[in-house]
């Protein structure tokens, strides 16, 4: 069906086959996938399992033990889990230092830890909203302090090494999003949603993060807002898992 | 994973849905039968050698995700392509704003050479084809995308125009017009570069 000229097909015979990868590539690749995928899924149930407030059936295993743990933990915890069930991402659970998060009540009763470079986003999602009073013998600002007054665009942009893949960092942004919504706190949510969506335009998670916006609009009364958003979502990803809830929601189309 | 399951009921959550277990080896066969596709194309959208790794990584990690949503295998390639076209744009539009050295600006064309050498074994051959690629990649960088994405599956992969038409999203006629366009952008290159004595295979 081609109409080119025979020199242009010549030439298109002669570099055909050079961009073919070789084996190793597909190899290599595949591997770096799997890892990837891994920890996505991992997250992508400690995103559920932090968002669950009653643990009941096959998963109470994994989640009453992950329950008393601060989120950064129960991600930790879920990838753990995750190569456990046969992932194989074992390795993966190092790629995070598991240097113990205070919990919100740890941080309440004793002095503050030391700020941690490591997750500030996963602290943050957890302690209560009241500002807490600044410990006289800590004369440095904990960072949890701002983090739950205010999420400042660079906080979570400190997270982990380069080396946790970005897909990790999505998922934890979204998990502090999500916790919000289940608090009640939407606009904070809105806050985060909209960090996620600056950082990771059309990353892997943005089906999720425009569901959540539309539960956070909803949670905030602002059903006018979040109908457009649950409009905008459902003709963007008709076939997507979260449709239903969408539908379900405070901004279902009205037909 | 049972832990998705469980809560999967909850009320705003933002679950992210696990894969049933048969999806693994649905998702290793599509590996093992699209991976050459995907790095192809990528390669031939404009993403130098050095990203290419990251780009069809990130491209499996959506497909690992969506592939539940998948029609019918008979649609796959259209499918796939709609998400690589996606990745690689996001992808181009990122390495524009990083140095050159961090595999940045470079472009297709750019190191072709290094890309050449690794994939092609006959030394015989390697001078010719090595010319042929990097003209290629020239060409291709140089035209549109509409044009450079329907040429790329008509003329490289040999896909049908309906399944292009599917896998660029838009009517067999505009397919039909944009190949015309690009084939006239082809040969008008080809014919340029021979004219500039570049090129001498024949």
């Amino acid at each position: 069906m081609s109409e080119l000229g025979p020199e242009a097909k010549a030439l298109l015979d002669l570099a055909r086959g050079a961009d073919d990868p070789s084996g190793a590539d597909r190899a290599r690749v595949r591997s770096a996938v799997a890892a990837r995928v891994a920890i996505g899924a991992a997250a992508g149930a400690a995103v559920t399992a932090a968002t669950t407030t009653s643990v009941a059936g096959a998963g109470a295993a994994a989640g009453a033990v992950a329950a008393p743990l601060g989120l950064g933990m129960k991600i930790l915890f879920a990838i753990g889990a995750a190569a456990a069930v046969g992932m194989g991402a074992v390795t993966y659970v190092d790629s995070k230092p598991p240097a113990p998060r205070p919990s919100a009540t740890a941080s309440q009763v004793a002095p503050r830890d030391p700020p941690r470079a490591a997750l500030p986003s996963a602290t943050s999602a957890q302690p209560p909203r009241a500002p807490a009073p600044s410990p006289s013998q800590e004369p440095e600002p904990a960072p949890s302090v701002s983090a739950t007054a205010r999420v400042s665009p660079s906080a979570p942009a400190a997270a982990p090494s380069s080396s946790v893949p970005s897909v990790t960092r999505e998922v934890e942004l979204l998990a502090e999003a999500q916790s919000a919504i289940n608090a009640g706190d939407g606009a904070r949510a809105l806050v985060l949603l909209d960090e996620h969506a600056r950082r990771f335009p059309s990353g892997a998670m943005s089906q999720e993060r425009e569901a959540a916006r539309v539960f956070a609009l909803c949670a905030l009364g602002r059903t006018g807002e979040a109908r457009a958003a649950a409009e905008r979502f459902l003709s963007a990803f008709p076939t997507s898992p979260q449709a239903a809830r969408v539908r379900a929601s405070c901004g279902a189309p009205k037909f | 994973m049972s832990i998705q399951a469980a809560s999967a009921h909850q009320p705003g959550d933002v679950a992210v849905r696990a894969p049933p277990s048969a999806h693994a080896s649905d998702f290793d066969s599509f590996y093992e039968e699209h991976f050459a596709f995907v790095w192809r194309t990528v390669r031939r959208l404009g993403i130098a050698p050095s990203a290419v790794d990251d780009v069809v990584q990130d491209v499996f990690v959506v497909v690992h995700r969506r592939l539940c949503d998948l029609a019918s295998p008979a649609s796959a390639r259209a499918w796939l392509f709609g998400i690589v076209r996606h990745v690689v744009k996001d992808a181009r539009r990122t390495l524009r704003r990083k140095p050159a050295h961090l595999g940045g600006a470079a472009r297709a064309g750019d190191d072709v050479d290094g890309m050449a050498d690794a994939s092609i074994t006959g030394p015989h051959e390697s001078a010719a084809k090595r010319e042929a690629v990097r003209m290629l990649h020239a060409i291709l960088e140089a035209m549109p995308d509409e044009r450079r994405e329907v040429f790329i599956l008509s003329e490289l992969e040999q896909m049908s125009v309906p399944e292009i038409a599917a896998s660029v999203g838009a009517n067999t006629n505009t397919v039909y017009s944009r190949l015309r366009a690009a084939r006239a952008d082809f040969e008008k290159a080809v014919a340029r570069t021979r004219a500039g004595d570049e090129w001498r295979m024949r």
